[in-house]
């Protein structure tokens, strides 16, 4: 299972598109492999025949492990073997070139091992215990986080755990089993700990005539899991402006005719993130990541723009947008799109943005706030176009074209001025829309 | 029908129960003739074998552990006396580089059947050039076999396996207790190498010594059990071949360990001990292995100064009420 992303952990094994036994040549497509951001077309890494299917479709495989035999010329089809998928993935990574599994290359590998034993030690690894107390524990199903240790530094020793045995105090099983409710599957108590917040507990479902249990997409899992972590630890604060779209309109539409001989129209988002962008000149601040060793600020801007799916979201990026103007822009975002919504965006596609803007412009919202895309600074959340009256300058009413841009921005990187005055310059922008030109 | 001997006697009765058996058993040394041995192992053969059998030599331990490799190669079962194992340095070309190495060089085709015996340790204030244990010196070295009984039956039991063992093997004898007391078991009694032996059964620590430190363990259990805590204690006996499952069985029942040598901590089977388990008992463990060494100095003279540089029951209850997570005391 290669890597496709930085985040990426496992994948699914969606389809495979070649049979075993089948032929394969290097760049051949053999499968579909869904990972929480895309699903991308996995293609042989070298040729020989595809001796052995190892993953199911359907089958979640961990990064690094083998999901298949490509047999080369005089090479044996290693035998199967329960967990062996690592090391018969190294062993492959090993020959002569004859032949190759298609895994992840092996400079990722070092990586992987490393994930996979912070994994390992996450479930009691923040317990001075002996190894025959961790066994017991494991045996007897003790949850070592209700024992103290009277070892040296806490540490928790065997006589510990037979007393907690014997005053049966340490059990793991929930509270919520004695009323007859089966208790829900739940996190580790000592996970939830690290991660400093207890989830909520959930309900089991009612299964009462009319409803229907859905498994969540692990796009889903994975945006629901980003999303509650950024809701949970990234202090959001909000700023809302009201902008006066007309002139960019005007702008736009006098844009469009000339362009159209070129095949370019340009959309309302593309003006905003051009302004998004042109305003970060002024409050770099904003275009930041919040790092292990405190807050990056980027020169340029890479821009995220949200794109919705039908199962979910992914945000493609427009590299170093400052630079680009209103028709470069305009092509890569519609590019970059649709390719989203076909699942053909490589990772480097999506990854790596500085500021993400999210458009729900075109659902007739008056406004929304967007949730922060770690470890990004700030998001703006871009709202429709609504024709309504308006006073201009000499008191009159007159009708206008007003849209709301929000502000969702990280308290650790920005202070409310910041977002308020960052705002305020991107609405000037967008109400001056020739210094969208400069 | 078991007898009571000394351990001298029991170690004498072995070689005899050989000599009398095999007639190409010889025994040679400094003095085990004439004079009987300087610590009276060999004393009253000479009368009974005569010199072609027991054979006092002149003092050079190359050379005459030199004559027995190669007495061996051609078919002897030479058994060499080293005075004190502290001489066996000057022995150790003939020892390390022939008698371990020649059955490897001919392929298997020439076999060194040799026992080179005497006693080995400190404790009877030889001061620092004759208070060396040689155990992991020697035992180090593939090619050679490296035992070290503690009482009469398993030193009488042991050497007529160490007599018929086809290549060399280090005898190493507990010298502070050649007058110990203890059962034997008459005649053939051959105790196989590579099996350790359960000195005191127990459940709650295991201490795993060999040579004379066994009879500190059991005193320190003693001590142990007064508190309520049954010491299980491993006698060693053979360190190469090494009884690893016996260690590893009783640490699986007691989950902590004490390893206990005479020699210093450094490179000590005592280290090898401790490394097996955490190797092989790793999940069983409740506490790191202990080791209880002799102090790092050259072997001291004063007696005083000679007790404190040697393990003491104290130093090794200690180490158990460490394991134990108890008060030392």
């Amino acid at each position: 299972m290669p890597k496709m992303g930085d985040a990426m952990e496992e994948g699914t094994l969606l389809k495979w598109l070649k049979s075993e036994g089948e032929e394969v040549s290097e760049g051949d497509p053999i499968a579909e492999i869904e990972t929480d951001k895309v699903t991308m077309e996995l293609e042989a890494e070298d040729a020989g025949t595809l001796a052995q299917l190892i993953a199911d479709e359907g089958q979640d495989v961990p990064v690094g492990d083998a999901i298949a035999f490509i047999q080369g010329e005089g090479e044996e089809v290693p035998e199967r073997s329960e967990g062996g998928g690592e090391e018969e993935a190294e062993e492959g990574g090993e020959e002569d070139g004859g032949g190759t599994q298609a895994t992840a290359t092996e400079t990722e590998a070092p990586e992987e091992e490393e994930a996979d034993r912070q994994a390992d030690g996450r479930a009691d690894g923040h317990f001075r215990a002996s190894p025959i107390v961790r066994r017991l524990a494991e045996e007897n199903d003790l949850d070592l986080s209700k024992i103290d240790g009277s070892g040296p530094a806490g540490r928790i020793v065997e006589r510990d755990v037979r007393a907690a045995m014997e005053s049966g105090t340490a059990q793991r099983t929930e509270d919520g089993a004695a009323d007859g409710v089966a208790a829900p599957e739940q996190p580790q108590p000592q996970q939830a700990e690290m991660q400093g917040f207890q989830p909520a507990r959930l309900p089991e479902p009612t299964e009462e005539p009319g409803t229907q249990l859905v498994e969540p997409t692990r796009m889903m899992q994975v945006i629901g899991e980003r999303m509650t972590e950024a809701k949970q630890h990234v202090p959001h604060f909000y700023a809302t402006v009201e902008v006066r779209m007309d002139a960019a309109l005007a702008l736009r539409k006098q844009l469009n005719e000339q362009l159209e001989e070129e095949g370019i129209k340009l959309s309302v988002n593309d003006f905003v993130m051009k302004a998004c962008a042109v305003a970060l000149r002024s409050y770099p601040n904003l275009n930041a990541l919040y790092t292990t060793r405190g807050v990056e600020l980027h020169e340029k801007v890479d821009m995220a723009m949200a794109v919705a799916l039908d199962q979910g979201l992914i945000t493609p990026v427009i590299r170093d947008i400052g630079s680009k103007g209103l028709a470069a822009i305009s092509q890569e975002s519609k590019d970059l799109a649709s390719r989203a919504r076909e699942g053909k965006l490589q990772p480097d596609e999506y990854q790596g943005g500085t500021i993400t803007v999210s458009n729900m412009g075109m659902f007739g919202i008056e406004s929304f706030t967007a949730i922060i895309n770690p470890p990004q600074a700030a998001i703006v959340a871009v709202s429709s176009i609504a024709r309504r009256p308006d006073y201009d300058e000499n008191g009159e009413v007159v009708p206008a074209s007003i849209m709301k841009l929000t502000l969702s921005a990280d308290h650790r990187i920005a202070n409310g001025r910041d977002g308020a005055l960052y705002m305020a310059e991107v609405k000037r922008v967008l109400e001056n829309p020739v210094l969208l030109m400069v | 029908m078991a007898e009571t001997k000394t351990y001298r006697e029991a170690l004498r009765e072995a070689m005899v129960h050989e000599l009398d058996r095999d007639e190409n058993v010889v025994l040679m040394g400094e003095d085990i003739g004439v004079y009987g041995g300087t610590h009276l192992i060999t004393d009253g053969l000479y009368d009974e074998y005569g010199p072609r059998r027991i054979m006092d030599v002149p003092i050079s331990e190359n050379g005459f552990t030199g004559a027995a490799v190669g007495m061996a190669m051609m078919g002897m079962r030479p058994i060499v006396e080293m005075m004190t194992w502290n001489f066996s340095f000057l022995a150790a070309d003939q020892i390390i580089q022939n008698a371990a190495k020649v059955r490897y060089f001919s392929g298997g085709q020439v076999e060194v059947p040799l026992v080179i015996r005497g006693p080995n340790g400190g404790g009877v204030q030889l001061s620092a050039q004759h208070t060396h244990s040689l155990e992991s010196f020697y035992g180090h070295f593939p090619g050679l076999k490296v035992v070290a009984p503690v009482t009469p039956n398993d030193v009488k039991g042991m050497m007529l396996t160490a007599i018929r063992d086809p290549n060399p093997v280090i005898f190493l004898e507990a010298g502070a207790l050649y007058g110990t007391k203890g059962e034997i078991e008459d005649g053939d009694n051959a105790v196989p190498f590579g099996k350790a032996r359960i000195a005191r059964e127990g459940s709650d620590v295991t201490l795993i010594a060999y040579g004379r430190q066994v009879n500190l363990c059991l005193r320190a259990a003693d001590t142990l059990a007064e508190d309520g805590f049954e010491a299980e204690v491993i006698d060693l006996r053979s360190l190469r071949p090494f009884d690893e499952d016996t260690i590893v069985e009783s640490v699986e029942k007691t989950h902590r360990a004490v390893a206990v040598q005479e020699q210093w901590r450094w490179f000590g089977v005592a280290s090898e001990v401790a490394a097996i388990i955490q190797d092989r008992a790793f999940d069983s463990l409740d506490a790191p292995v202990e080791r209880v060494s002799g102090a790092e100095v050259p072997g001291p003279y004063a007696r005083n100064l000679e007790l404190m540089a040697f393990p003491s029951e104290k130093q090794v209850t200690n180490a158990a009420r460490r394991v134990l997570y108890e008060e030392e005391k």
